[in-house]
């Protein structure tokens, strides 16, 4: 008899990101490979349970598999590691990072089955150009505590405010400036700035495939096979994924009118060190620093 | 399970319990309960917890608080008693005057309050006693007053408004700004009533001359009680416009402002406050338990995968797609009646919508004329809040009556219903606007 | 007087002054989310904390009030069908809505109890808020107003009992 796993993801199934697609893709893998055996179905995305929710509900088993990203930071800390990444995917598997981010998973009964994006990360959307650090000072850029203390490095003003409210407050000028991903059409970004500066930051993206421990413990070996085989698989194909669907989406911003800038390349540079060191720092209060420099010597690129 | 069997069960149940009697608040939660240990095992009971926790904790259900707390303050300091006074002596000896002083009132007051059964009660217990006196028939008296009241969820400040932008995931301030011209459209609408009826029955609405008062004395009286409400307009909707605050914010504002106000007049006073805001603790707790216990209920239904399957039934359905909106609309009518504006929009919303946009159409056209349709299921017999209240308050009026004062005004808004969906721009294009 | 008669008084009170409390909580909405804006405007400078703490308010202040909201008969319903059936018809409706609501308090109290305890355990935060705060003292609310409710719905409950023995008509608005 076919297994049916149930999987929830951070967005409504219907909207168009790298991770979405990339993940679906993992689906129609691993529903090709399981011949009767083992399916996939998306159950639906925060409509069922709230972004906030779902690795709990997949923890308790109330379904199989999500598709999310950070959120869970507070039980599993190493997972905010995910966007500080200078590593490729595959080498990320073999040099045992990975398994270090599923064994910290297994105390709350997940199993990381893998990433679902990589290469992309985050852009800075603001109404003004950004061409140097000295562009940050004083602005007013939308955040939450997880960006809060490398807005403050850059000089910038960070104001909390909801994912909600982003278009609105940029629509408006209560902030000038707000983080996202690159596919930003949709929230209607274009519409409330002018500008997105290239050069991304925690560009090793922040999504993963976390599965229920106990039911992939239960699975046939065969089984728990072709989710994997599915991951792998997929993951050698994603950074194309990627690259193909953020050179579209790109595209469809130039056409909308944005305009791309970047910062001179050495400040390109400490953009992205200051972005992943201000993260390591803070995760050095929570997880001491030992476990850090294990986790930095694994994916920091020397 | 298939996914009809338990949407039916689901949906049935609560209603069941609702008609029952059960308060919504336990109806929702109740059915939750009932099913989420036979769908989900007990791990559901705690999701649960998580779902309260996380329905509640959100900034742009502020201004539910917010707009009931200001709409008490200005009635309860007395301010808007003051205003509809001033309004009052603008109005000549012309036909059909009290009535058109309701509309009046009811519109002004609209733009003050967030809740439409409390503008309601207040202007039918200030306003029918005079009209009684002056031979007003109830068709011409009660009517209005039964319509202005609703009037102020259609123009902003609109606590329901931001309930239905919150649930459908719409732009509160588009939201907000696209209601004003159907909410305008709607208080003309029942001038156009008012002026015809009177014409061709003057003795439904007699003449009469009232006191004349002096020009300087009339310019005093509007300086002083209707032209700092412009003070709270725009501190409500100035300041959205101006990139100042987000429309959650200026509902914070609007409040601080109305308690300015009012301790500008010298009427504001600790009980007066106490009152106000234990009122308005009120209405948002009994709000807020029920809108925690309905997202739940909500979610229940898509993981059972009832509301993905519904949708892609619903948008397969082989009539014309107009046809599936206005089929929803009539269900939120029907439905409007005993359930209520907020429980219902919760209800129905999360499961409509997606199919709107499923099939193409602009959520902020549908939100718009499915916040008139909600204000005018509370006028409409059988079930109607407004209907109730209006009997509550005239004890010697037969619900009978009340019902067919009520009748041309239901026709009012269902001919601006059918406008607004029809033309798109009505509801479309000051929005737009804001974008310029 | 009875222990019971005392038990009620200062239950009362309890309710009272936990719903000054939310009236407290929403004046500090009031305040804060003004002063943020008058700040921001004037001075550009952003508090970080005006947002979670409001949002916060919003679980506190309706898991404060519902007890003191069932005491006062404010959840709302409409009985106007059942007005129409037979008193024994209606005698079940009302059974069964204390029942519901009963078994609604009883899971609310019961599960959130133990989710905030999972909480307190797991030291959890909530990613989108402060990080700082730890979620238990927020969850920690729900069971707390939850089984105040449900002690106000028994206590409804013995009183409308004791009504009808006494044969007066019961006030349908308690549940
Ligand atoms: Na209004
Ligand atoms: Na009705």
């Amino acid at each position: 008899e076919e297994i049916v796993l149930k999987a929830l993801t951070y967005a409504p199934p219907s909207k168009v990101e790298d991770s979405m697609a990339v993940f679906k893709a993992w689906i129609d893998k691993v529903n090709a490979k399981g011949e009767g055996k083992l399916r996939v179905e998306i159950l639906g995305g925060p409509e069922v349970f709230g972004v906030g929710d779902q690795v709990n509900a997949v923890s308790k088993g109330l379904a199989d598999i999500t598709l999310t990203f950070t959120a869970h930071t507070a039980l599993v800390p190493e997972v905010d590691t995910l966007g500080l990444s200078g590593i490729t995917v595959a080498e990320e598997r073999e040099n045992g990072y990975l398994a270090l981010l599923d064994e910290a998973h297994s105390k709350i009964n997940l199993k990381v089955i893998g990433r679902a994006a990589t290469q992309s990360g985050f852009f800075i959307f603001s109404k003004e150009p950004i061409e140097s650090l000295a562009d940050f000072e004083g602005m007013k850029i939308r955040s939450h505590s997880g960006y809060d203390g490398f807005f403050r490095k850059l000089n910038a003003n960070p104001i909390g405010m909801n994912i909600s409210e982003i278009y609105g407050g940029l629509e408006r000028g209560i902030v000038t400036a707000a983080p996202y991903n690159i596919f930003a059409y949709d929230l209607g970004l274009h519409e409330v700035t002018d500008y997105m500066l290239a050069d991304p930051f925690w560009y090793s993206h922040t999504t993963v495939t976390l599965m229920n421990r106990k039911k992939f413990d239960s699975l046939p070996a065969e089984l728990q096979a072709v989710l994997i085989d599915a991951q792998i698989e997929i993951e050698a194909e994603m950074a194309d994924i990627v690259a193909k669907m953020a050179e579209e989406e790109r595209k469809r911003l130039a056409e909308a009118g944005m305009t791309f800038t970047n910062l001179p390349p050495e400040e390109a540079e400490q953009f992205r060190q200051m972005a992943t060191e201000s993260r390591f720092e803070v995760l050095e209060e929570i997880l001491g620093a030992d476990r850090v420099a294990e986790i930095k010597a694994l994916i920091v690129r020397q | 399970m298939e996914w009809y069997v338990a949407f039916l069960l689901l949906i049935g149940t609560f209603f069941f319990l609702v008609l029952l009697g059960v308060p919504v608040v336990f109806a929702f939660f109740g059915v939750n309960i009932i099913y989420l240990g036979y769908f989900m095992g007990e791990a559901g009971f705690e999701l649960l917890i998580d779902s309260v926790y996380g329905s509640l904790s959100v900034f742009v259900l502020l201004p539910i608080t917010l707009f009931i707390l200001m709409g008490e303050v200005l009635f309860r300091t007395g301010i808007a008693m003051k205003m509809i006074n001033t309004l009052d002596t603008w109005m000549g000896a012309i036909p059909g005057r009290l009535s058109l002083l309701a509309i009046g009132s009811g519109t002004l007051l609209a733009t003050l309050s967030g809740a439409s059964i409390g503008t309601t009660a207040m202007l039918i217990r200030t306003l029918t006693p005079a009209m009684q006196e002056r031979g007003y028939s109830k068709s011409l008296s009660i009517g209005p007053l039964l319509g202005s009241g609703g009037l102020a969820i259609m123009i902003p400040p609109s606590a329901l408004g931001v309930i239905l932008a919150v649930i459908a995931s719409v732009s509160v301030g588009k939201l907000l700004i696209a209601i004003i011209l159907p909410g305008i459209l709607l208080a003309l609408s029942y001038v156009v009533y008012v002026v015809l009826a009177s014409r061709f029955d003057p003795s439904a609405a007699p003449a009469y001359s009232s006191e004349r008062v002096a020009i300087s004395e009339r310019l005093m009286l509007t300086a002083k009680y209707i032209l700092p409400l412009s003070i709270i307009i725009f501190l409500v909707i100035g300041v959205v416009f101006l990139g100042v605050a987000t429309p959650t914010e200026a509902a914070a504002l609007g409040t601080a402002g109305a308690f300015g106000l009012a301790a500008c007049y010298g009427r504001l006073t600790w009980s007066v406050t106490i009152e106000a805001l234990m009122s308005t603790l009120r209405i948002s707790v009994m709000v807020l338990a029920i809108l925690a216990a309905s997202k739940a209920f909500t979610q229940l239904l898509a993981y059972t995968g009832a509301t993905q399957q519904l949708i892609g039934w619903a948008t397969e359905l082989p009539i014309s797609p107009i046809w599936v909106i206005v089929m929803m609309h009539l269900i939120t009518l029907f439905l409007g009646g005993p359930i209520g504006g907020i429980p219902l929009i919760m209800m129905t919303v999360p499961i409509f919508l997606p199919v709107v946009t499923a099939l193409g159409y602009d959520p902020i056209w549908f939100c718009v004329a499915m916040l008139i349709n909600v204000e005018l299921a509370q006028i409409t017999p059988p079930f109607g809040i407004l209907l109730y209240v209006a009997k509550g308050i005239l004890q010697d009026t037969t619900m009978g009556e009340i019902t067919r004062a009520a009748v041309p005004i239901i026709v009012c808004n269902l001919i601006v219903l059918a406008l607004l969906i029809a033309i798109p721009a009505l509801s479309l294009w000051l929005p737009a606007q804001m974008l310029q | 007087m009875g222990i019971g008669a005392r038990f009620g008084r200062n239950f009362d009170r309890l309710l009272d002054c936990l719903a000054l409390v939310g009236c407290a909580l929403i004046m500090f909405q009031v305040i804060s989310v003004s002063f943020e804006v008058i700040v921001r405007y004037f001075f550009g400078f952003s508090f970080g904390w005006v947002t979670s703490l409001n949002e916060w308010s919003l679980v506190f202040l309706t898991f404060l009030g519902v007890a003191w909201l069932q005491r006062e008969g404010g959840h709302t319903n409409d009985d106007s069908i059942m007005q129409k059936f037979p008193a024994p018809v209606r005698v079940m409706a009302r059974a069964a809505a204390w029942g519901l609501a009963l078994l609604t308090t009883a899971v609310l109290t019961w599960y959130g109890a133990k989710v905030a305890w999972q909480n307190y355990v797991n030291e959890s935060y909530d990613f989108f808020k402060i990080r700082e705060v730890p979620l238990f003292y927020i969850y920690a609310v729900i069971p707390f107003g939850s089984l105040l409710w449900l002690i106000q719905l028994l206590r409804s409950m013995r009183r409308e009992v004791h009504d009808n023995r006494a044969g007066a008509r019961h006030d349908t608005t308690d549940v």
